[in-house]
C-alpha cells in the first residue's frame, strides 16, 4: 500500500523505520551545521524538516531511501560515533554520493540562513539581515560622484574606423575548445 | 477555426523585445497585436515578499526553464548551457538581473576583426541613437564618461549605491591596474516613469516593485495606452505564409479555452526568445529558413561566475547585484590564445 503513494516516501524496503529515517537525516544536518554558543545548531532551529520537504518537492519520493541507503553505506547512523567519526561518516558520503552531498549542503545552508533565530544572530552581531528585505529594502547611501565617481582614467575602446584585422595563425581554433565548460558539460 | 481580423503587425512573444516592438509600433499609429503564450506575472506572484526567496529563486523562480515546472514553460532538451527564458508577460525580465551594458564599437566589426563571425549590418554609431531612445522608454542607470566606451547621453537616473562589496573590488582592480566603472542597469536609482527607485533589498532575480524594469510594468502599459493588443495565454503554434513565401499571419491556440484562431497580419515580428523564435519558424514549414541556419549555431548568453572571499565583511547581501563593471578584458588579444573579449561585472 505504501509504496503505490505517489508523494510520501517509503523507507520500509531499505530496513530502516520513518523515526530512524528523520534521525539520519538530523544527524546528517547537524554534521554540516553544528552551531555554537551564539549560532544555534541546525538541527534545533529545525533545518532537517525544511530540506526534507524541499527533497520531497525537488527529487521525489525516491530521493529518501537513496539518501538513506547512501548514508548507511558510508558508516551511518551516527548514534555512539564520536565527533570525528560522525565527521568521517559524512566525509565518506561526500565522496561517494557528490552530487547528492552537494545538493543537501546547500538546501541545508538555506534553510538555515532563512531561520528567524538566525536572522536574529546575524543581527546582533552587528550585521543588518532582514529575512525578508524586500519589503522595505536596505538602507544604502546615494552613489556620491565625489568618492565613487572612477578617476583612474584608464579603459579604451576601438572606434569602428579603427577596427583592423587580427594575426588569428598562431590560434589553434579547430582544436582549442573549452572542454570541461563546453563539450563535456 | 475563427478568423481575427487584421493587424499591420503580429508579434509572437511578449518578452523585452516584443515589448519594446509593440511600443514604439503602436505609438507610431499602427495596429499591432501580440501573442503570449504564458500570463501576466503579477507583483505578488513573486518570491520576494517570502522568507524562502532564496530557495524560490533557485527552484520555482529560477531563470533555467528546465529547473522550473511552470504549466506556461516547456522543457528544453540541451546538454551544452543552462536555458534562460520565461515564458509570461514582460518574458525573461521577471526573472532577470538587468545588467545593461552596451556592445561596443568593435562587436559590429567581428568580420573585419577576425572573420570568425560576420560584421553586423549596422555600426554601434548607427544604433546609438536608439540604444538612448531604449535606455529612456525602459528607465536606466549609470554614468556616462566610461573612458572604455563611445560618448554617451547620461543615464535617465544617476548610478545605483555602489555597495562594499563594489567599493572592495574597484580597490583591488586599482592596485592592478585595471580599468572598471559603476555598471549601467535597467534599475532606476531614484522614482521615475512613476515607478519607484531601487530600494537595496539585494533579491535582484526580477523585481516586483519594477524598480528593476520588468517589462510588464515599465513597457507594457506604455504599449498598451498606444493601443496595442495584448492576448496573454495565446500559443502560436504555427505561421502561414502566402504564395509569395511571406508571414500572412498564425495560428493560435488559447490555452484556457483550447480554441484554434488565425490572426492574420501584414508583417509577422517573431520575439519569441533564442529558442522559442527558431523553435517556431522550423514549426512553420522551415520559414525564412534558405540559409538552412534558423536552429544552428545557437549562442547563449555566456556567463562565468565566480566566488571571491574577502578578509572584512562586505555587506554583498545587500544592494544592487552587479554595480560595477570592468571593461579591462573586452577587446580582443590574440595573446590570450583567444578572439574577442569579456567584461567583469561585480
Amino acid at each position: 500500500m505504501a509504496s503505490e503513494l505517489e508523494t510520501t516516501p517509503d523507507v520500509g524496503d531499505i530496513g530502516i523505520t520513518p523515526a530512524a529515517s528523520c534521525a539520519l537525516l538530523a544527524d546528517l544536518i547537524d554534521v554540516l551545521l553544528p552551531g555554537d554558543e551564539s549560532w544555534p545548531p541546525a538541527r534545533v532551529v529545525g533545518v532537517q524538516a525544511f530540506v526534507a520537504v524541499r527533497l520531497l518537492e525537488e527529487r521525489g519520493k525516491e530521493a529518501f531511501p537513496r539518501l538513506m541507503t547512501a548514508l548507511l553505506h558510508a558508516g551511518g547512523p551516527f548514534d555512539g560515533l564520536d565527533e570525528p567519526a560522525r565527521i568521517g561518516v559524512v566525509e565518506r558520503f561526500e565522496r561517494e554520493e557528490p552530487e547528492m552531498f552537494g545538493w543537501l549542503r546547500d538546501a541545508a545552508y538555506i534553510a538555515y540562513y532563512e531561520n528567524p533565530f538566525v536572522g536574529e544572530v546575524i543581527n546582533a552581531k552587528g550585521h543588518r539581515y532582514e529575512l525578508r528585505p524586500h519589503a522595505k529594502g536596505y538602507p544604502l547611501p546615494r552613489f556620491d560622484p565625489a568618492c565613487h565617481k572612477p578617476r583612474h582614467g584608464r579603459g579604451r575602446y576601438t572606434p569602428t574606423e579603427q577596427v583592423r584585422p587580427v594575426d588569428t595563425s598562431k590560434l589553434d581554433l579547430e582544436n582549442n575548445r573549452t572542454r570541461r565548460w563546453g563539450l563535456e558539460r | 477555426m475563427k478568423n481575427h481580423d487584421e493587424c499591420d503587425v503580429l508579434i509572437i512573444g511578449a518578452g523585452a523585445t516584443g515589448a519594446l516592438a509593440a511600443a514604439v509600433l503602436a505609438k507610431a499609429g499602427l495596429d499591432v497585436v501580440c501573442l503570449e503564450q504564458g500570463g501576466w506575472v503579477e507583483p505578488n506572484d513573486h518570491p520576494h515578499y517570502r522568507s524562502d526567496w532564496t530557495w524560490q529563486r533557485r527552484t520555482n523562480w529560477s531563470p533555467d526553464v528546465n529547473k522550473r515546472q511552470r504549466p506556461d514553460d516547456y522543457p528544453v532538451e540541451t546538454n551544452s548551457s543552462q536555458v534562460l527564458m520565461w515564458n509570461g508577460v514582460g518574458g525573461s525580465t521577471n526573472v532577470y538581473g538587468a545588467i545593461w551594458p552596451r556592445y561596443r564599437p568593435s562587436d559590429f566589426r567581428k568580420g573585419d576583426e577576425h572573420g570568425l563571425q560576420p560584421n553586423w549590418p549596422i555600426s554601434y554609431e548607427e544604433l546609438a541613437p536608439f540604444y538612448e531612445q531604449a535606455d529612456r522608454l525602459i528607465g536606466t542607470s549609470g554614468l556616462a564618461g566610461d573612458p572604455a566606451m563611445p560618448p554617451r547621453d547620461p543615464c535617465p537616473t544617476g548610478p545605483l549605491p555602489f555597495t562594499k562589496a563594489a567599493e572592495r573590488l574597484a580597490m583591488t582592480f586599482d592596485h592592478l591596474g585595471w580599468h572598471w566603472w559603476p555598471a549601467e542597469a535597467a534599475v532606476i536609482s531614484e522614482n521615475y516613469d512613476g515607478r519607484p527607485g531601487c530600494n537595496g533589498c539585494g533579491i535582484c532575480n526580477g523585481c516586483p516593485r519594477g524598480s528593476m524594469s520588468k517589462f510588464s510594468l515599465s513597457v507594457w502599459p506604455k504599449a498598451l495606452t498606444a493601443g496595442a493588443t495584448l492576448r496573454p495565454y495565446a500559443r502560436a503554434v504555427r505561421i502561414e505564409k502566402g504564395r509569395d513565401g511571406r508571414a500572412t499571419g498564425a495560428v493560435t491556440i488559447d490555452r484556457n479555452t483550447g480554441e484554434t484562431t488565425f490572426q492574420a497580419a501584414r508583417i509577422v515580428v517573431v520575439a519569441a526568445n533564442g529558442v522559442g523564435t527558431p523553435r517556431l519558424l522550423l514549426a512553420s514549414d522551415n520559414l525564412a529558413n534558405s540559409s538552412d541556419q534558423v536552429g544552428r549555431n545557437l549562442l547563449h548568453h555566456t556567463l562565468v561566475a565566480l566566488e571571491m572571499w574577502v578578509d572584512e565583511p562586505i555587506e554583498s547581501h545587500m544592494g544592487y547585484v552587479d554595480s560595477l563593471i570592468s571593461r579591462q578584458f573586452a577587446e580582443t588579444d590574440v595573446s590570450r590564445g583567444f578572439v574577442n573579449g569579456f567584461r567583469s561585472i561585480a
